[in-house]
Order: C-alpha cells, then structure tokens, then sequence
C-alpha cells in the first residue's frame, strides 16, 4: 500500500525533486442542520517527481487530482503524509512557504483569472522576479529572458499588454512564464491546457516538454484528457475517488492498462481511429467522498469485482518494472505481503489482460475466508444505460 | 392516447403514417444564413452565408473553435438569437413530416389559438391528420411570426443546452419542468397524462421515475443532462440542436450519454445538430461533419471522408491538435498563431495568416464553399496545368468524394495552378457511398 510509485529517476540524481508519501487529505464539511461529515479528498497517495521528466495526473472530476497538485503547491495543508524537496522532509504547515515557492510552482487552469486584468506582463512577471531577488541586474532583461523562455518573441511585443489584449494561449504562456521566474525545480501544472482552444493546446503542451527537456524541470500535468497525458507525459498515474488506482510509463498505461477503472477510462474517450464502438464495462459515476465505498472504491463499478474488493482494500501491485496497480486482480496471492510477486508479462493486451485477470480471480476466489459475503461477482449496479449513479452529495 | 403511443420507439409511431418518413431526407435546410452583431459598419459577422442540411435520422456534427460562430448559427436557426444579434440574410427551411399537423398554414397568426388546440390531440387527431395531409409542407423559419414559431419550437425543434445546471429551474423540480412543456404545447394533455408521459420521458433516458420529484442540484451533472435530453424530446420533434451537451461532463458520463443519444436517434428517428469543438469525439458521433472558422464553414464531409482524407489546412490542423490514443508518441504541432477576433477577421480566406500553404490569393480573394470538382484525372505526366491538384488527388483511381463534401479553399481550386500538398489531398474512403440528395426515395424506412 505504501509503496512509492516512482517515475524513473533521471541518470545523476538520485532522489526525485518533489517525493509525496502517502498524502491524505480530509475535508470536513457541515451542511445546515446535516451531521458534520469528512470528505475522503486524497487518500494515501505517494507519488515522485523526478527531474526531466513530466508526470501526468489523470481522473475524473473530484477525483482529488487538483487536491493533490495543491497540497504539492502546499496551498492545502495535508491531514497527513510526508512530502520531500530533493529528499528533504518539508514541514507540511503552512510556514515557510515563500522558500518552497522558489522551488516549486503551480499554474492554474484558468489564464482568464490567474492574471489580474488591471496589471500589465510586465507587473506579473517583476512581481516573483522581485519577492525571490531574482533579478540582479536589469529587471527588463530578465522578464524579455521569461517572455522568450515561452516563446513571446519578440518580448517587446507583449512586455506591456494587458491580459486581456493577449489569446487565451498567450495568457497561459505568461501564467507559465510568471511561474518560471523564480526558476523553479517543480512545475506542477493543474489542467493548464483545458480552458485553451484547441488548436493552440499542442502548442502550450510542447513549451511543457521543452521545459522538461531543456530546464530540466520536474512536471506535474493534472489532467482528464487521457490522450494530451499519453502525448506529453512519461509517466501518468490514475486517480479515482481520491485514491491512487495505476501508475506507469505513459505508453504502458494506454496500450496495456492493467486496472477496470483506467480501463473503463480508455474505453470511454475521444478516439476517431477506433474501428468499432466501444463497450463500457463499469458505467456509472464516481461514489460519495463523504461515505466511500469500503474495500476499493471503485468495487461498485467494477464488472470483475470479488468478495474481497468489498472488504479490503487493494495493495499495490507491481505489475511489470515500473507499472503497478492497486487491484486484487493483480494478486496473485491474495496474502497482501506477498503482492510483489511478479506477474505473466503474456497479457500485454487490455483484452488479455482482463481475461487472465478473471481467471486468477476465479482461481483465487476459494482462498478468501469471506464467510457471509454473496457470489463474488457482480455487476455494477448500474447497467449501460441505466441512471447515472447516486445523485451528487451537496 | 396509450402509452404506448407516445413512448415507444417512434419506430413504432412512424409506421402508423401512410407516408413513412425516410431516413436521410432532408428536415431542414439552412441557406445563406448571415447573422451580425451590432448594426452598420459596427457590425461584426458572426456568421456568413451558412449553407447547411440536417437530415432525418442522421447527426451532423457542428465543428469549430471558440468564436467560430457555431453556437450563433445554431440559435439565429431557431431564431433563439437574441440582441444584438441580427439575422442578416438567408433562409432556414423546416420540411415538417407527413402528417405532423403543426406546420403554420396560410392563416398566419389567426389561428394560432387552433392549432394549438389540435396540436394538443396530436395522438388522438393522428388519423384525421394524416388523411388531412398527406405531404409535407415547408416554411422558412426566418418568415414565421411569434405565434407561428411557438407552434414549431419544442414541439418540432428542440435545443438541448451546454449547462444544465444553468438551463433547468433550480427551485422546480424535474418533473414539473418535464410537465410544464407538456402543459405549454399539449393544452388537452390531464395531468395525470402528463405525469405518466414525464416518466416516460425520464425513464427513456436511463432515470428512474422516482426521481420525478428530485431537484436538479439533487441531480450528478451527468443526470440533469439526461433530464434536459428529455424535456428536448418530450414532444417528439423532428430536430433536436445540442449545443455542446456533454462538454462539462466526465468522459465517462459524455460517453454514456452519447451512446442513449444514437439510440434514441435510432428509434425516434429525429436529426440532430451537434456542436461540439471536440472534433475527434464528432468523428465517432456524427455522420456528417461541417467545420466552422471564423464565422465561415471552411469543410463539409462524411465523417470518415473528414477524418480520413481532409480537405481544408484548418480541419488537417485541427485533426492534428488531438494527440493520438495508439501508438508511437511523435511531435504535433496544431496550428500556429491563434483564432481570429471576428472584430478583424482577416481579409481573404480567414485562416490565411495561420496556413502552412498559403498562396498570394488567399489573402486577397475569399474562397467559398464548393464541391470538390470529380473531375477525372488525366494520365500521369500528362499536361495538366488546370487540374494539377486534383490530378494529384486522383492517382490513385479514386474519386475526390466530389458528391459528398465541400471545401472552401483555393488549393482546391481547379483554376490554381499550385498542387494541393499529400496530407490534403488523400484519396477519400466514402466516395462511392456518398447518397446524393435526389437519391433518398430508394432509401431505407426509418
């Protein structure tokens, strides 16, 4: 269960530039005369930064992805866990803060509100350059360096727009360049393409990976399109329901996804080259963070859940170098010390992998003492087509 | 009226008509549609000369970036646009079905009151009506006064919006909502009438009629829209509009949704207007797909012919800012440069200053949208000064799918000399399968 999901470390550095370790965060919440209840945001999510490389989030809406970026941000303060800055333990209070901030740096979603409409580039960018004493010689200098580090050439140009005489693309490449002055190791980015039109998306997603390739910065890209993950990221990691549910190398993930939910996930985007329509296997909506499910969250979705999904919760399994998933299909014996067995490398296949998922499942299933537990399958309670799942708790 | 009536699968309603209703016939016809902000030489064109066919049965896919002008289309067609908005010119022809008795007819106005009143026993009149008439009959929606438009809004063309927390009544609940269309348009409906048919209504959609009491916050994101795909269809119409239903929702609710939307599509045999600027999702959806840029349509094609072969930079660009799903990872780069303010749209061909192929002619001549001439390509090698790009476009022994789709550019022009670049000129794949309009009375019954 604790076992980081690491991204592979960049030759030459050995600890990752920004380490979370079992990250939890609990809202409590109260609703007029409703008893008080705590809602399940993030739970136990370790997660690792390296150097050069980008790092992608993928969920659903209250999945906890933007929870988990700002907790990195230490704009939230985690009910618990440990977060390390190049293998330093970093309080997590709220203190100190303006240090951290020259390491690591968020950009938001929204460039339309991230900008303050009454003040030039210029007074965005002097700000951090400022506060962090990053600018030694000609602050003019250093904001044309910013302007052209995402591609505002020539800076002259944009030095004294206002936002709202700029694109929503060259709103964000600004937003990018404010958090670039205080030359950050982390950039941990909340969504920073889903507000843009499409056609200029690539455009800020490929500054991301020069950021990466040439500043050899660590990335955090917090997204729910799948395949922007698959393009710019090396390694994605699935939420769902505020838990960390798969992790691997970006390629992996899509081609051979190893749990239902990133494979419902799959089956579920945008895909024009696909031949024929998808079947959704786990319709439904995410469930309540006041009151989740028990076992794992997503076991009322799952076409392949067992008896023991309802009651424990999944280890995370490794299930080839570098990719893991926190599902008891993957276990090949169900004593949860004994996950790290490697699995067949056979099922490479979505298709295949499901299949000799459920005939491990079916082998194991007699293994599990769940006395008064029903037939260990079951649908979802949803079928296709069906209503969309509990109403929204508010 | 028996429930069955009004519930099943329209399949089942349609057969009842003398005259079936066939799919792919053409329900409403959009022509030249010009619609400004503002007045004078203020104004700024939003839209200019749409030309548009939505089709019975079918999904057309309405593509486009953010102040492209699709939305704008969409409500100057339904005459939803409001101030200051202006419709300009052009003309939108609504064919209603054989035996839909709601067409204003003539008496314009003066019988308003009447027709509403017989509108309210469609079901029970149904056999009169259709003996009463046996064609259908047309009227451009742009000419129809207020009380003539009631009678066609709703009942014959709905629109589904982007919000549905914004679109449905926070303090009334989803039933009455449901109750209230029906009470507007089927004055002769009872109120137990109403409530059977609201649950009905949201049982088609995948919500339990228990849920006829709950409030749209009571409602996931992904219900209110089910809810308002309901209220849209609760009266039958021939076309329902979808202004980005599905853009607010989780992939995996967008995904359920889609999937009830062809179904009840399939059954009920409406045509759809689906705007989206999520172009690789059209693909999978629509049958047909028109790209938008900059108040002008720049490509009209089957889908798979869109996806495949496209015809325009701006749909080959677009195409390309939708990173792959499957295999190698390589670099993209969309479009360069950004979308254009409609306040100075550039001159020429719009997307001009953003096109890789951009010729001297493009920045002065504005190209409009034509069918990609069929021509037959002369042999290899020969002279071919006037059809050099489809010259190139043919080779391989196909078809430019000429029947089928429009494009408006000049690399496409038989008169321009330049040779359309490979990525724009792939043979097509649905050449052969394109139905032309004249053809639909050998098409098959809905």
């Amino acid at each position: 269960m604790t076992e980081t999901l690491a991204t592979p470390a960049s030759p030459g550095t050995d600890a990752p530039a920004l380490e979370a370790r079992n990250l939890t965060k609990l809202f409590k919440v109260r609703h007029g005369l409703r008893r008080p209840g705590t809602v399940h945001a993030v739970e136990n999510v370790s997660v690792a930064l390296a150097r050069s490389s980008v790092t992608a989030v993928v969920g659903e809406s209250g999945s906890g992805k933007s929870t988990l970026a700002r907790m990195l941000a230490r704009i939230i303060t985690p009910t618990s866990g440990e977060l390390l800055l190049e293998g330093t333990q970093v309080p997590l209070r709220q203190r100190h803060r303006q240090e951290y901030a020259g390491h690591v740096q968020l950009v938001l979603q929204d460039p339309f509100a991230s900008l303050n409409p009454v003040h030039s580039v210029r007074y965005h960018l002097s700000r951090p350059l400022k506060i962090h004493h990053m600018a030694d010689g000609d602050m003019g200098d250093a904001i044309d360096g910013l302007l052209r580090r995402v591609a505002l050439d020539p800076p002259g140009r944009f030095i004294d727009k206002y936002p709202h005489e700029l694109s929503g693309g060259q709103r964000q490449r600004v937003a990018i360049a404010r958090a670039l002055a205080v030359q950050p190791d982390v950039l941990l980015a909340d969504e920073p393409v889903s507000m843009l039109d499409v056609s200029i998306r690539l455009g800020v997603l490929n500054l991301l990976a020069d950021l990466r390739d040439k500043s050899r910065l660590a990335i955090l890209y917090v997204t729910h399109d799948i395949a922007s993950a698959r393009y710019l990221a090396d390694t994605i990691v699935v939420m769902y329901a505020g838990e960390l549910v798969e992790s691997a190398p970006s390629t992996e993930l899509t081609d051979a996804p190893a749990h239902p939910y990133t494979q419902l996930l799959l089956s579920a985007a945008p895909d024009p080259a696909r031949a024929a329509p998808p079947s959704l296997a786990g319709a439904g909506a995410p469930p309540s963070l006041v009151s989740p499910p028990s076992g794992c969250r997503f076991h009322p979705r799952c076409p392949h859940a067992m008896a023991v999904c309802r009651e424990q919760r999944p280890p995370t399994v490794t299930v080839s170098p570098g990719h893991s998933a926190a599902c008891w299909l993957h276990v090949s014996d169900l004593r949860p010390s004994q996950t790290q067995a490697a699995q067949t490398q056979a099922a490479q296949t979505q298709a295949a992998q499901t299949q000799a998922a459920q005939t491990r499942a079916t082998q194991t299933r007699p293994a599990e003492p769940a006395p008064g537990t029903k037939p260990s399958r079951h649908a979802g309670p949803d079928g296709p087509g069906k209503p969309a799942g509990p109403p929204k708790e508010d | 009226m028996s429930a069955s009536d009004v519930a099943a699968p329209a399949a089942a309603g349609n057969s009842q008509l003398e005259i079936p209703v066939q799919r792919g016939e053409p329900v409403l016809e959009i022509r030249g549609l010009c619609v400004d902000y503002g007045i004078g030489d203020e104004a700024t064109h939003a839209v200019v000369d749409a030309n548009l066919v939505l089709r019975r049965g079918e999904v057309l896919g309405l593509a486009g970036e953010s102040g492209s002008g699709k939305s704008t289309l969409a409500y100057a067609a339904t005459r939803l646009l409001r101030e200051p908005g202006l419709i300009t010119g052009g003309e939108v022809l609504f064919h209603s079905r054989p035996g839909a008795p709601s067409l204003p007819d003539g008496g314009r106005g003066a019988n308003g009151g009447r027709g509403a009143d017989k509108h309210a026993d469609k079901h029970a009149d149904k056999h009169a009506d259709k003996q009463a008439r046996p064609v259908a009959e047309s009227a451009d929606l742009l000419e129809l006064d207020e009380p003539e438009l009631q009678r066609v809004r709703w009942s014959e063309i709905s629109v589904v919006m982007q919000s549905a927390l914004n679109a449905l009544n926070p303090v009334i609940s989803i039933g009455r909502q449901i109750e209230d269309v029906l009470r507007a348009h089927r004055p002769g409906m009872g109120r137990r009438m109403r409530e059977k048919r609201a649950i009905e209504l949201l049982e088609m959609v995948g919500i339990t009629g228990d849920r006829l009491r709950s409030y749209p916050h009571e409602l996931s994101g992904g219900m209110r829209q089910r809810a308002m795909i309901a209220m849209a269809l609760a009266l039958e119409p021939q076309v329902v509009i979808m202004d980005e239903p599905t853009t607010a929702l989780d992939v995996v609710t967008q995904r359920e949704i889609l999937e009830e939307l062809i179904r009840l599509r399939d059954d009920l045999g409406f045509a759809a207007l689906f705007i989206t600027h999520d172009l690789s999702l059209l693909i999978e959806l629509a049958d047909e797909i028109a790209v938008m840029y900059a108040g002008r349509l720049v490509e009209r094609a089957k889908s798979a012919a869109l996806f495949r072969a496209p015809r325009h930079p701006y749909t080959y660009g677009l195409l390309n800012s939708f990173p792959p799903m499957h295999g190698a990872r390589t670099p993209m780069i969309g479009i360069a440069g950004a979308p254009p303010d409609l306040r100075a749209v550039p001159s020429g061909c719009a997307f001009h200053p953003r096109c890789p192929h951009a010729l001297e002619r493009c920045s002065v001549d504005v190209p409009q949208l034509v069918p990609l001439s069929p021509v037959i390509p002369p042999p290899r090698g020969a002279p071919n000064p006037g059809h050099a790009p489809n010259g190139d476009l043919l080779n391989g022994g196909l078809l430019n799918g000429a029947a089928g789709r429009e494009v408006a550019c000049w690399l496409h022009d038989p008169a321009t000399s330049v040779k359309a670049p490979e990525e724009l000129s792939r043979p097509d794949p649905v050449t052969a399968a394109v139905p032309d309009p004249g053809a639909t009375e050998g098409g098959q019954t809905s």
